[in-house]
């Protein structure tokens, strides 16, 4: 399992990471952008590397 | 609830006890350069950190900054002054504690190791009553939570314990753990899912409940390093807090969580609320004690039922990833100088130095060959997120940093001297942590060899002469700015 995964925010397009633990399996967890406060699911931030599954 | 079985259930008066107003009193009287009241408007967002940041780091000792005139987020100014800096100095620390610089940590360790239990007064006796809000009229959007570093997403409780109980024993537990001001009754809450409080979570959901939490903010500096102590599960932290200031801490009933949960009379600040079940939300990123951003997770969900506080009280904040973090730094030395006492008596001080928060170091009046392995292995089998420990001798000052470098270079062959254990506990927070919370521990020995083995003498210039060449008789001008 990885540790942090990159997602990037698809309405300002800037990167963070989510927690590999909290997040993996769960394409459709939500996110939340700390730069435009825009919520997507997982899978639309496009997670580099991959979530991977449970 | 179980029955607090810990508690004094009497209500009874008490004298005042220890709190932040008059810590700071009597800090400001012996130290008056090193409170300073900051009138000059600040942004909430980012400035008050920086300026927090450069005080650490370009002045020889980091005041206590008071900020009068804060800009928060929503655009109105603080009505409330707000402190950044209160433990980012060891040496105010050690004040706070009654302590020296050296043995701080190791001291704050036997003072909570003596438990004090708590007392429970009225609430007509405790400070943090004086304002009350419940319902609609909350919104902790209005205080003066500031934006510590560029990726954190809003706002955020970063010097606030949340607290919560245990629905089997009935004990209490508190943790310095952050809370995202998202809404203006909720918060979002990083309870990591290897903390107490966590764990009391699990344990209401289990029955089926909501669980019941509050965050206190702002007391008596020792207050709080007792109150951030790692103790067993389930142990009080009311009552390691007492044994830090010497006396029983003041409780009080909360407002809207029942008369059995408890939060502290002189705290400057009281938010209490729920959990809900399984909600679970995204929260961060945010810069942490590491000095990287902790990743966004999701995290438990506090809904806000209620706020308290002081008439006139002081938001307090930490600015996590610097010399702020001395409280945790002081917990774990504490930790580490009882676990290493066990097994090494010549243990002579412990010390973990500002920039590396997962070192340890550690001085020892070394009388065997073995002591240096033991003192190692006995921190490796703590919990406290000690990643690198080096064991120094006696006449190492382990608070200067080139001495210890020195020593590292020239008393230590990793051929046989280094310890390397892989798998270990590792903080979740800690970059080289595995996603399985695994890492790696290491160990050097850098002492001499115990006699009869023989080593090179440190070179000296005779004590006497030392002592009796003062710079000034020799160098012109001297400017007191470029003194260490």
């Amino acid at each position: 399992m990885e540790k942090i995964s990159y997602v990037v925010c698809p309405a300002c397009k800037r990167e963070f990471y989510l927690e590999g633990s909290d997040y993996v399996g769960k394409p459709d967890a939500p996110c939340h952008c700390p730069f435009c406060a825009h919520q997507f699911a997982a899978r639309q931030g496009n997670p580099r590397p991959p979530l991977g599954h449970e | 609830m179980a029955k607090q079985k810990q508690v004094v259930e009497e209500l009874s008066p008490t004298p005042a006890g220890k709190d932040l107003h008059s810590f700071l009193e009597a800090y400001e009287k012996a130290y008056p350069e090193l409170v300073v009241h900051v009138e000059r408007e600040v942004s909430a967002k980012w400035e008050a950190s920086a300026i927090a940041i450069k005080a650490q780091k370009e002045l020889r000792e980091a005041p206590v900054l008071v900020f009068h005139r804060l800009r928060m987020s929503s655009g109105s100014l603080s009505p409330f002054p707000v402190i950044l800096n209160l433990f980012a100095s060891r040496l105010r620390c050690a004040f706070a504690a009654g302590s020296s610089f050296e043995q701080v940590g190791r001291d704050l360790y036997e003072r909570r190791a003596k438990r004090i239990p708590p007392v429970v007064v009225r609430r007509e006796e405790a400070p943090v009553k004086e304002i009350v809000q419940t319902g609609d009229s909350i919104d902790v959007r209005e205080l003066p939570a500031i934006v510590h570093a560029a990726w954190d997403p809003g706002a955020y409780l970063s010097a606030g314990f949340f607290t919560t109980y245990d629905p089997d024993s009935g004990v209490d537990n508190c943790a310095l753990q952050r809370g995202w001001i998202y809404g203006a009754r909720e918060i979002r809450v990083f309870a990591n899912k290897a903390s107490h409080n966590r764990w009391n979570i699990r344990k209401w959901e289990e029955r089926g409940e909501d669980t019941r939490v509050a965050y206190w903010l702002g007391h008596h500096p020792a207050v709080s390093m007792g109150a951030e102590a790692r103790i067993s599960y389930p142990e009080s932290h009311w009552a390691a807090a007492g044994g830090c200031i010497g006396e029983p801490l003041r409780l009080v009933p909360s407002e809207t969580l029942g008369d059995d949960f408890l939060v502290p009379a002189d705290a400057e600040f009281v938010i209490e609320g729920r959990v809900p079940r399984g909600d679970l939300r995204p929260e961060g990123p945010f810069g942490e004690y590491t000095g990287y951003f902790g990743a966004q997770r999701l995290n438990p969900v506090m809904n806000v039922t209620c706020v308290t506080r002081r008439k006139n009280p002081y938001w307090v904040s930490i600015v996590t990833g610097y010399a702020d973090d001395q409280i945790g730094a002081l917990r774990r030395e504490g930790s580490v100088y009882h676990a290493v006492q066990q097994v090494v008596p010549g243990i002579q001080c412990v010390y973990r130095p500002k920039a590396a928060p997962h070192h340890m170091y550690i001085q020892i009046r070394k009388t065997h060959d073995s002591q240096p392995r033991a003192a190692i292995m006995a921190v490796f089998a703590l919990s406290e997120g000690v990643k690198h420990v080096f064991v120094f001798d006696e006449d190492v000052n382990i608070f200067d940093p080139d001495e210890v470098l020195w020593a590292i270079d020239t008393r230590s062959d990793w051929a046989k001297d280094l310890i390397v254990v892989p798998n270990l506990y590792a903080p979740s927070l800690d970059p080289t942590t595995s996603g399985m919370g695994l890492g790696t521990r290491a160990g050097v020995d850098c002492t001499k060899p115990s006699a009869p083995a023989v080593y090179e003498q440190r070179s000296f210039i005779p004590d006497e002469v030392m002592k009796r060449i003062k710079l000034e008789d020799y160098l012109p001008q001297r400017d007191e700015s470029r003194r260490r």
